[in-house]
């Protein structure tokens, strides 16, 4: 602690001040222009191929935001989540189908059944150290995957069911109109963005990140990490039941096992990690990519999974942050160059 | 204020205490010293409630407290600042330092708002880095950090975990002597340090631990003067380079 020492670091201090006042403002910002876009984009994209995907893309970001706060924030892996999102799914599809439910009932109820199983799941396995809770979410997403297949009477097995669509005070959503769904869906999107971002910075968010960094010191404040961890499973869980009953009421009216299976939690799992765990923007950017990939390797059928291996290789030697904070990176590097490079010509003017 | 009677701990099969018995009382600095892997940092963990005792009594303020749980430890005023320092270092030094007031009411916003400020008097540098990554901060800021979000939760008793550690000598003087003034100021400190000189100049009281028990236990200067600690922990040919 010298007097070089005492008196060089300060500008960095002022300078990270403005930094971090800045990337907030960018961030409510960037929200907004999402909101923004969404709105617009049905004008622009008449296509309705190309609504039903985007519809998808926002489904795949309900999903990634809900295992992204799990996963980037509470530091577990589940390898399961596509079981609840099947849940969510299936539960509120039998409820409004079979026994005549009104969807948004079905929906709570769905989002309750959902929450119930994860904390079952995850209030043993947290307890523990070690990745306990992917193990036990590699089981249930097996255990939900048969049942859905098996139990024929309630689910229809493999063949799969029909649902019905989302009615509100006498007003349905109809399944020709694929834009109202993707205003329906996208505000939802919207909506859970929103209690994500909210949720990340407040007093629960700062001690959930904090365990991620040292769950010791955090215990050792008197946080309680199993419990917030929990929570956090408990979260993302619902997240993907919102997910579900979304999907189990889309313009098709109809559900099938096979999108809840292994192959989508994995899904999910890439697109977390591609986009950047721990950011708001990573599940952003995983969905869109993981998303139109899906599309394009639609006529390649089981090659889909090798694809997210090689992209996951490739990944954690390029950018291990994820795309958002690399590409981010990128972005300001350009910028730095290209204003060294005016200065430069700036000075050799002069 | 702190009496630990005949505690035991394992970690699974491993023994790691055998019926540790110490006391702490108010407004003293205790050191325990020891060998690496001797159970100083276990019976810190132990008494903060991070692991449970096999059998044995932990007292504070009166207080039967050995199956409590470390948050209600923290409010019984309890704090611990670990080993390696444990800051979070994704999260901003304003973050780390509020998190330390985690299990304070929030009736006491405006106290922790004081306390805060407090902090950042006794510690300028925190306050300069306040919005900075904790991650970025020297090996020293950390330590200061990791002591300062420790009094965030106004302890009366204050546990320190080998803060020396990987700290230049200077720095980690400078460090002991704030821990000194911290006890002038009122608090009462539990000091474990591998460091054993650096410690006990600074202890009113020492205990010697080795493989789990307490070997030998006396006033700090009684522990500086006994042939047997100068030659298993002052190194006196090493001596003169800790100076």
């Amino acid at each position: 602690m010298n007097a070089t020492a005492e008196t060089q670091p300060q500008p960095v201090a002022e300078n990270e001040a403005l930094v971090m006042a800045r990337r907030r403002r960018a961030q409510k910002l960037q929200i907004l222009s999402l909101f923004a876009l969404v709105i617009v984009l049905p004008l622009a994209v008449r296509n309705s191929y190309y609504i039903h995907v985007i519809i998808f893309i926002g489904l795949n970001l309900i999903l990634a935001t809900g295992l992204n706060l799990l996963m980037g924030y509470a530091g577990q892996v589940s390898l399961g989540h596509a079981a609840f999102f099947g849940i969510g799914a299936y539960a509120s599809g039998i409820l409004t189908a079979t026994y005549g439910w009104n969807a948004w009932p079905a929906m709570l109820a769905a989002l309750v059944v959902t929450c119930l199983v994860a904390w079952l799941v995850g209030r043993p396995t947290l307890r523990l150290k070690g990745h306990y809770l992917a193990m036990a979410t590699l089981g249930v997403g097996i255990i939900v995957s048969v049942v859905l297949r098996q139990w024929v009477d309630l689910t229809g097995g493999p063949a799969g069911m029909k649902t019905t669509g989302i009615t509100t005070f006498g007003w349905e959503l109809r399944s020709d109109a694929d834009v109202h769904y993707y205003y329906f869906v996208w505000g939802w999107v919207c909506v859970l963005t929103i209690l994500f971002a909210n949720l990340v910075e407040s007093r629960p968010g700062r001690a959930l990140r904090a365990l991620h960094d040292s769950e010791l010191a955090a215990q050792i404040l008197g946080i309680d990490t199993a419990a917030f961890k929990v929570r956090a499973f408990v979260i993302s869980a619902a997240y993907a039941s919102i997910a579900g009953t979304l999907y189990a009421h889309s313009s098709m009216r109809f559900i099938s096992p096979t999108p809840f299976g292994f192959q989508t939690s994995i899904a999910l799992l890439v697109m977390v990690v591609l986009g950047g765990q721990g950011t708001l923007w990573g599940p952003v950017v995983g969905a869109v990519t993981i998303t139109f990939i899906q599309e394009f390797l639609r006529p390649f059928g089981e090659w889909e999974i090798v694809v997210y291996g090689l992209i996951l290789m490739v990944l954690m030697v390029v950018m291990p942050g994820g795309l958002a904070r690399g590409l981010g990176m990128l972005w300001h590097w350009g910028r730095e160059r290209v204003g060294r490079l005016r200065a430069a010509r700036a000075g050799g003017g002069a | 204020m702190l009496r630990l009677t005949s505690i035991d701990a394992s970690y699974g099969r491993v023994q790691a205490l055998r019926g540790i018995s110490l006391h702490v009382g108010e407004g003293e600095i205790v050191t325990l010293i020891g060998a690496n892997g001797a159970g100083k940092s276990t019976t810190l963990e132990v008494i903060s409630g991070l692991i449970r005792a096999g059998s044995g009594t932990i007292a504070f303020d009166d207080q039967d407290v050995t199956s409590w749980r470390p948050g209600r430890l923290v409010r019984a005023g309890i704090a611990h600042v670990p080993e390696g320092r444990e800051i979070f270092g994704s999260l901003t030094v304003e973050d780390n330092l509020m998190l330390g007031s985690y299990s304070r009411p929030r009736s006491e916003r405006e106290q922790i708002a004081s306390d805060l400020q407090a902090q950042y008097e006794r510690f300028p540098r925190l306050h300069e880095r306040r919005r900075q990554l904790a991650g970025s901060l020297s090996g020293g800021e950390q330590q200061m950090l990791a002591l300062a979000r420790g009094l965030m939760s106004r302890p009366k008793l204050l546990m320190l975990d080998e803060p020396s550690l990987g700290l230049a000598p200077i720095i980690a003087q400078q460090f002991l002597a704030e821990v000194q003034k911290l006890r002038e100021e009122g608090l009462t400190v539990l000091l474990v340090e591998q460091n054993a000189r650096a410690a006990l100049r600074i202890a009113d009281r020492g205990y010697v631990v080795e493989t789990g028990r307490i070997v030998l236990e006396g006033t700090a200067r009684d522990l500086l003067d006994n042939p047997e600690v100068q030659r298993a922990y002052l190194g006196r040919a090493y001596g003169e380079i800790w100076e």
